[in-house]
């Protein structure tokens, strides 16, 4: 700590002051700067989207001068974004499901019955793999078995994608229950699958919600497998929906700020409702590697 | 119960182990080997040996994407870091505000790729989007550009979003690790009337150095895989001037079906970002733990 401490205040107190104000003055200006930065990109597709393109192009960063709700429903009409944003949200939904229900078997058993850090390594490894790694064998993969352009293959990889971020949140959550518990249960006659069910699962309800929650942003986010998996115009998902309408309508600016509306919407409901979660899980992925 | 954990152990983790390892481990394993081969994707595999390899050091075209994505790298890490360091510190000394303020920077993280390559689409046009129409209203027509044309600005043009959304990721990881450095020190700074300048350079870089050397590996890692932005702003083009090596590779694989040799791209990706892990962790790694 001493070499902290090797310069003294030299200016009297009122002068030091009056900087320390201005310094924090600045500190705060910075970073309501970059907060606008940050938000005001979204801002402007938010409010072009009730814009016609005259007002997007003629005033384009004014409030628009009258609402204009005609974009989300020329959008649901003339485009397949509403069949889109459904298979995500299936797909999604789904995946986390599944997702779940297969990590918290395996984390139970790395976490509390029998831990192996082989298994455990194995299993989160795949965290560190990026998408291109696994890209052109899944494709062969999925033809060969006849899930090519199906919702149920693109299901399968992001399962498989989602394990291992869930298996890592879960095992780390589930070796926080204390012992106790279960060996009581055990000595009550309780099996393994009875005790995981009825003690270890429910207790573990704050694990599963961060990785669902995860599991469902990078299952809606997901745009590469989707991309090489499916094909036909209505399986596809809202991530290849707004690539498509981009390529139709790219001129078309109010159309497509609502397309981008709608698709980053239900991901800002579960970012806002869970953001301790969202914030808490995806570093941790991240700083695993 | 302990003679069955055994059975119990195998048939609840066997079917996350099978699908993990039939739609992961084997993939990934399957594109080392086809990286050895010449395929089409119809005919079977014929192995070439290191062929592909060869023909990746005569590529043109291989290395105008891999200078590309090393100037991504480049930029991901002085564009990131010293601006995410410096963010965190300040969100750290702030009574209040902190919680909204982070919530904001992380946002860009959770909205879809895609979705904010569209977004960057529409404000490069150069005719109708809002980056010529703002420089026109500021007075700086001369910087008006075709942000998505001209061959000199649009490698720059697709890497501004990457840079941008990714530095509130950082924030949130120094944010966190500046929260685990004991508050006396800063009080005692304080006191001193340590400049703040001083107090990050001295107090918080040393203190987060552990921390930094993770973000530095990540930000490579991001930038190497880096693939949706370039892929929607622009697909890569004109010609290869945007495209990064997961463009190049996804362009081989599924346009023109050289599956081996895009394999082969694959491998080498995942090798540089090995290689520069291990030679940055050698070269970091100190004798002694930083005490404090």
């Amino acid at each position: 700590v001493s070499r902290f401490n090797t310069e003294t205040p030299k200016e009297d107190s009122g002068l030091s002051a009056v900087k320390d104000v201005i310094a924090k003055t600045a500190n705060v200006v910075f970073l309501l700067l970059f907060a606008v930065l940050t938000v005001y990109p979204f801002f402007w597709v938010l409010l072009s989207s009730v814009k016609d393109n005259p007002q997007i192009f003629g005033s384009p960063f004014s409030l628009p001068d009258r609402w204009v709700m005609s974009n989300y429903s020329r959008i649901l009409e003339a485009t397949t974004l509403g069949t889109n944003m459904l298979n995500s949200l299936v797909v999604s939904v789904v995946t986390t499901v599944v997702v779940l229900l297969l990590s918290a078997m395996a984390s139970y058993v790395l976490s509390r019955v029998r831990p192996s850090l082989a298994l455990y390594t194995y299993f989160t490894i795949g965290i560190m793999i990026p998408t291109q790694m696994i890209l052109i064998p899944s494709f062969v993969l999925l033809k060969s078995i006849s899930l090519l352009n199906t919702r149920l293959g693109l299901t399968l990889l992001y399962v498989v994608g989602g394990m291992p971020l869930a298996i890592l949140l879960l095992v780390a959550h589930m070796r926080t229950i204390p012992v106790e518990l279960e060996e009581s249960a055990s000595l009550d006659g309780c099996s393994r699958s009875r005790s995981f069910v009825a003690i270890v699962l429910p207790l573990s309800r704050s694990g599963l919600a961060t990785a669902g929650i995860l599991t469902f942003i990078h299952s809606w986010n997901e745009y590469v497998l989707a991309y090489i998996v499916i094909s036909d115009k209505l399986r596809k998902t809202i991530t290849q929906g707004i690539y498509q309408i981009r390529g139709e309508f790219f001129t078309d600016y109010g159309l497509l700020s609502a397309g981008m509306v709608l698709a980053i919407i239900p991901v800002i409901l579960v970012y806002i409702a869970f953001q301790e979660q969202v914030v808490k899980g995806m570093t941790a992925g991240a700083l695993k590697g | 119960m302990k003679n069955r954990d055994g059975a119990f152990s195998v048939a609840f983790l066997a079917p996350a182990f099978l699908f993990y390892t039939a739609f992961m481990v084997l993939p990934i394993l399957s594109t080392v080997v086809f990286s050895f081969t010449r395929w089409n994707g119809i005919s079977p595999p014929a192995f070439s040996g290191f062929s592909n390899f060869r023909g990746i050091l005569a590529d043109a075209s291989y290395w105008k994407t891999a200078n590309n994505t090393f100037l991504l790298v480049f930029f991901n890490l002085v564009g990131r870091i010293p601006v995410a360091l410096v963010l965190a510190f300040l969100l750290s000394r702030l009574k209040r505000g902190l919680k909204l303020l982070r919530t904001i920077y992380f946002f860009p993280i959770v909205v879809p790729t895609i979705a904010i390559g569209v977004m960057f689409a529409l404000f490069y046009n150069s005719n109708l989007g809002p980056v010529n129409k703002f420089l026109e209203a500021v007075g700086l027509e001369f910087l008006q550009r075709n942000w998505l044309s001209d061959v000199r600005v649009v490698l720059y043009s697709v890497m501004v979003p990457q840079v941008w959304r990714g530095i509130g990721f950082f924030v949130v990881i120094f944010l966190a690790g500046i929260s685990a450095i004991p508050r006396e020190l800063f009080e005692v700074a304080e006191m001193d009337g340590t400049p703040q300048v001083r107090v990050l350079v001295s107090i918080v870089i040393p203190l987060l150095w552990d921390v930094i050397q993770v973000c530095i590996i990540l930000a490579v890692i991001q930038a190497l895989r880096s693939f949706e932005l370039a892929w929607v702003i622009t697909g890569g083009g004109p010609g290869l001037h945007s495209a990064f090596l997961s463009i190049y590779m996804f362009r081989q694989a599924f346009f023109v079906y050289r599956f081996g040799y895009a394999s082969a791209v694959t491998v080498t990706m995942l090798l540089y970002a090995l290689v520069f892990t291990v030679i940055f962790k050698r070269l970091t790694s100190r004798r002694e733990p930083l005490q404090y």
